[in-house]
């Protein structure tokens, strides 16, 4: 038994038998544990408490160390989080389409960066993934808050429920992963830099979900976001940045794919998610001269790009891709090294040999 | 009183979306007005000698500015969400219909 049954003032139910309820028991069960579970942060605590134990102690428990675990929360339309527990880590799906796509997305995400990088979570440390999903009403967004996921329904006449693209959610929680390594300030080229990346490994996900091939992907990010209302099809596109919608309510894609278009502007953290579709377009460009699996080089070549220790919280466009043609170098070969240098040089970012 | 509400960065950058709204409190239906008037005052827009907090920015978080003009007076709030405040969550969930429904007239 964990310490804290008898030590802090929490239900008198071990937390992890509450998850068990959680997960197995009837949907009154279930409703009664994940409650109990989320009123007084009990589920954090169960956390705090594996954390602590033994290893012994630790195999009689459900998670084995490098599992995903997830919780999904519903806001029920109030601006507050996590908002009350819902789905829980091994639970069958609910009646709420927006929190099953929330769960699946986060573990295909947790899939993802384990299986390919072997990287254990957003922080390479098994970090927990929680979700809150009905965050207030009409709401036309999701983020990252550096703790958790929170998505919008969105207002039903320009964008559908933000838990519809498994891109965004994957973009998303790759903020966090850019949080936990290079940490690149949300300003400016170094801003663009950090949306790109999570543009990139969003893209990947659903490659590797799919299976897709760099040439077979359609390299959109956020596709079946907009309602039928709008004139667009996602909310950028890798392959052709500034031509992902186009429509009376939301104007056009601002996006530029080169270096002579460029927006030099103070909105939107200078420019943030418009100059991202330089990068974007590189890793594109990068990811179909090599070929295949655009995970397995390309891919690679950016995560250990985004995980090198030269790279600086305010990188430029210029350091990034000097870095990323010698890592392709370090780890691949000549022709990925001179494949990379091509993409970065087609997008008008020149990168001395 | 005129209210000019305008928001940037949220997950895409929308042109259309980004373009400021104005609203012009004397236009609208009584009740409407009221309302408005009393979010502003419950918000401390003009209150406040110190404007809220903007707090951290998280990445693709939505970040609002509202500046409110009722004539005598006239001050700017900037706020990235989440918005702990209460008050001022409420002015700009209600702002942000307004937004909505002009987006509607055009």
């Amino acid at each position: 038994m964990p310490k804290c049954a008898t030590q802090c003032r929490c239900t008198i139910l071990p937390p992890e038998l509450l998850l068990r309820i959680a997960q197995r028991g009837t949907k009154a069960q279930r409703d009664a544990a994940l409650a109990t579970l989320a009123a007084d942060q009990t589920m954090r605590l169960a956390r705090a408490t594996y954390e602590l134990m033994e290893g012994g102690a630790r195999s009689n428990l459900l998670v084995p160390v490098g599992a995903k675990q997830r919780m999904v929360y519903d806001a029920e339309h109030r601006e507050t989080l996590p908002g009350k527990a819902t789905r829980v880590e091994g639970a069958a799906p609910i009646a709420d389409v927006d929190a099953n796509e929330a769960y699946d997305g986060l573990g295909a995400t947790f899939d993802f960066y384990a299986r390919v990088y072997d990287r254990n979570s957003i922080d390479d440390e098994g970090l927990h993934l929680d979700a809150t999903v009905h965050y207030g009403r009409h709401y036309d967004n999701a983020f990252w808050n550096g703790q958790q996921m929170v998505f919008g329904d969105g207002d039903g006449d320009l964008f559908n429920r933000f838990t519809v693209s498994l891109d965004v959610i994957a973009h998303e929680l790759t903020h966090g992963v850019t949080g936990d390594e290079a940490q690149l300030v949300y300003l400016g080229q170094a801003g663009a830099l950090n949306e790109s990346i999570s543009d990139v490994f969003g893209a990947l996900v659903k490659q590797y979900a799919q299976r897709k091939r760099a040439e077979d992907a359609d390299w959109l990010i956020g596709e079946g976001l907009f309602t039928s209302r709008v004139n667009g099809v996602a909310l950028r596109s890798m392959k052709a940045p500034g031509t992902a919608f186009d429509d009376p309510v939301l104007g056009r894609d601002p996006q530029p794919a080169t270096m002579a278009d460029y927006v030099h502007t103070t909105a939107d953290s200078g420019g943030v998610h418009t100059n991202s579709g330089i990068p974007n377009h590189a890793f594109y460009l990068a990811a179909t001269a090599l070929g295949g699996y655009a995970w397995e080089k390309a891919g690679r070549i950016w995560y250990e790009t985004l995980r090198d220790k030269r790279l600086k919280q305010t990188a430029t466009f210029t350091q990034f891709a000097r870095y990323t043609v010698q890592n392709a170098g370090h780890l691949f070969g000549v022709a990925e090294r001179q494949a990379v240098a091509g993409a970065w040089e087609a997008v008008g970012v020149r990168v001395a040999a | 009183m005129r209210i000019n509400f305008s928001m940037d960065g949220g997950l895409a950058a929308f042109p259309g979306l980004a373009k400021p709204v104005a609203i012009d409190c004397d236009a609208l239906a009584p009740d409407e007005r009221a309302r408005l008037h009393q979010l502003v005052d419950r918000a401390g827009v003009f209150a406040s000698a110190e404007p809220p907090s903007a707090g951290a920015n998280p990445a693709d978080a939505r970040r609002y500015t509202i500046t409110v003009d009722d004539g005598a007076r006239r001050s700017t709030v900037t706020v990235a969400e989440p918005i702990s405040n209460g008050a001022l969550r409420a002015l700009i969930s209600q702002l942000r219909t307004h937004a909505r429904a002009a987006r509607h007239e055009r």
